[in-house]
């Protein structure tokens, strides 16, 4: 008679299915009364798992023999120095297109914060100015309605050297595209350029001839024109037109935003 | 076998590469390995053991912990390569009924004499009376020495279930062999 026959079945069941009992048994503990045949089991599946280490296969077997060296582009040894930190002069940098959004949207952030902090009147001298800049780089580019550009063309050659686009500019582009879809009547253009020519004292800008008067053939101004006034009216900036104001408002610090690094972005390791 | 207190050293050694740490690692753990892949029916244990140390030494920077964690996750990857290997062949353990497997018993106690000797065959011939799952479990318990939490991990499975995993593989063990005795 075994010992699992001592055992009524409810008992032995509810005793065999006992986790503590069945994990002291799996750990090799003493085992428990009617335990004796997994005993032997077990002893002869840990038996059969020791032993000597079978041969090697041949990859592993040069691996084990020779190791793996530090060379760079070795797949093992690149990630296991990685594990101890990058060689010096080795760090990881960022790529140069990432550089250049981190430090736009730094720029951006800090400009943010300082208008938030700008008092009511420092936000309207800069909005003026913002304005003022804005204007005169579309009326430089050309790029104004038809009448608001003929009045800011005659403003900036009333007090300035310089001569710009007016409502007319797209006299060119239009016999351009015409000549391109092969659609030009000659007597149409001749008609209307004379018509232009009539009502601008000066050559059409976007249709030069030559370099307009007091302009060197690259553009930059090269004296004042005898007709210029003495003094700019006081509603057009003395400076030329720009895209950006000449000098900071009120309100406004001398220098870069603080939040703007001098230098490169620092690269992360 | 175990490596004790040296196994960080050694470790720390094979992990920059050196051969000698490599090969204590293998021979410390491939017998175990290999016993694993041939009780759960691996086509090519020699080769299915190689290929563990193989994939385990390219990923040796991502193992840290001690010995019972490195032991784990070797026995991890056996599992894996063993799932592959099953893939491969199509096919599964042969499972062939205990009463095929010649019986001389004639009588006595039959668990008297199962104690004294179950060669490796009759091993596998009772673990192929077990599911896939109830046969990694004990294996794993038995062989690996990892815990419920552990075999839990390495199989994807909850705690409660490799427990329940547990006790139906012992409860039919424990049928087999009383019921039919063990052939010697």
């Amino acid at each position: 008679m075994s010992d699992l026959d001592d055992f009524p079945d409810e008992m032995l069941r509810d005793r065999f299915l006992d986790d503590e009992v069945i994990d002291r048994a799996l750990r090799g503990h003493e085992p428990p009364r009617g335990w004796e045949w997994f005993t032997a089991f077990a002893d002869d599946v840990r038996g059969a798992a020791s032993g000597s280490a079978p041969p090697p296969g041949i990859g592993l077997a040069g691996l084990l023999a020779e190791g793996f060296s530090t060379d760079k582009g070795d797949l093992l040894v690149t990630a296991g120095s990685n594990a101890i930190g990058p060689a010096h002069g080795q760090e990881a940098r960022l790529p140069k297109w990432r550089k250049i959004r981190m430090a736009i949207n730094e720029f951006l952030g800090a400009l943010a914060a300082k208008l938030a902090g700008l008092g009511f009147a420092a936000k309207a001298a800069l909005g003026l100015a913002v304005a003022a800049a804005a204007t005169s780089a579309a009326g430089a580019a050309g790029v104004l309605p038809g009448p608001a550009q003929n009045a800011f063309a005659d403003v900036v050659e009333t007090v300035t050297p310089l001569q710009v686009p007016d409502g007319h500019s797209d006299f060119g582009t239009r016999v351009s595209t015409d000549a391109k879809d092969g659609g030009v009547d000659g007597q149409e253009i001749s008609s209307e350029a004379k018509q232009l020519n009539d009502h601008t004292p000066g050559p059409p800008s976007s249709v030069p001839v030559g370099p307009p008067s007091g302009l060197a053939p690259s553009g930059v101004p090269v004296g004042p024109p005898a007709s210029t006034p003495a003094g700019p009216p006081a509603s057009i900036p003395a400076g030329p037109p720009s895209s950006t104001p000449a000098g900071p408002p009120s309100g406004l610090p001398p220098g870069p935003p603080s939040g703007v690094p001098a230098g490169p972005p620092v690269a992360q390791p | 076998m175990s490596l004790g207190e040296a196994f960080d050293g050694i470790l720390g050694a094979a992990q920059v590469g050196a051969p000698w740490a490599l090969t204590r690692l293998y021979d410390a753990f491939a017998p175990p390995i290999h016993g694993y892949m041939r009780l759960r029916g691996g086509s090519e244990p020699d080769e299915l053991t190689s290929d563990v140390f193989v994939g385990a030494f390219r990923n040796l920077e991502s193992c840290a912990g001690g010995e019972h964690q490195f032991r784990a996750w070797l026995f991890t990857i056996a599992r894996r390569r063993l799932v592959d290997d099953r893939r491969r062949n199509g096919r599964r353990m042969p499972t062939r009924p205990l009463d095929d497997a010649g019986t001389d018993v004639t009588g006595g106690d039959v668990e008297a004499e199962a104690l004294d000797r179950i060669g490796d065959e009759r091993v596998r011939r009772l673990l192929a009376t077990l599911s896939p799952d109830q046969q990694d479990v004990l294996l794993l318990r038995l062989v690996a020495d990892l815990t419920v939490d552990e075999i839990a991990t390495a199989l994807g499975k909850r705690p409660g279930a490799v427990k329940a995993l547990q006790r139906r593989a012992l409860a039919t063990l424990r049928r087999e062999i009383g019921r039919k005795g063990v052939p010697l």
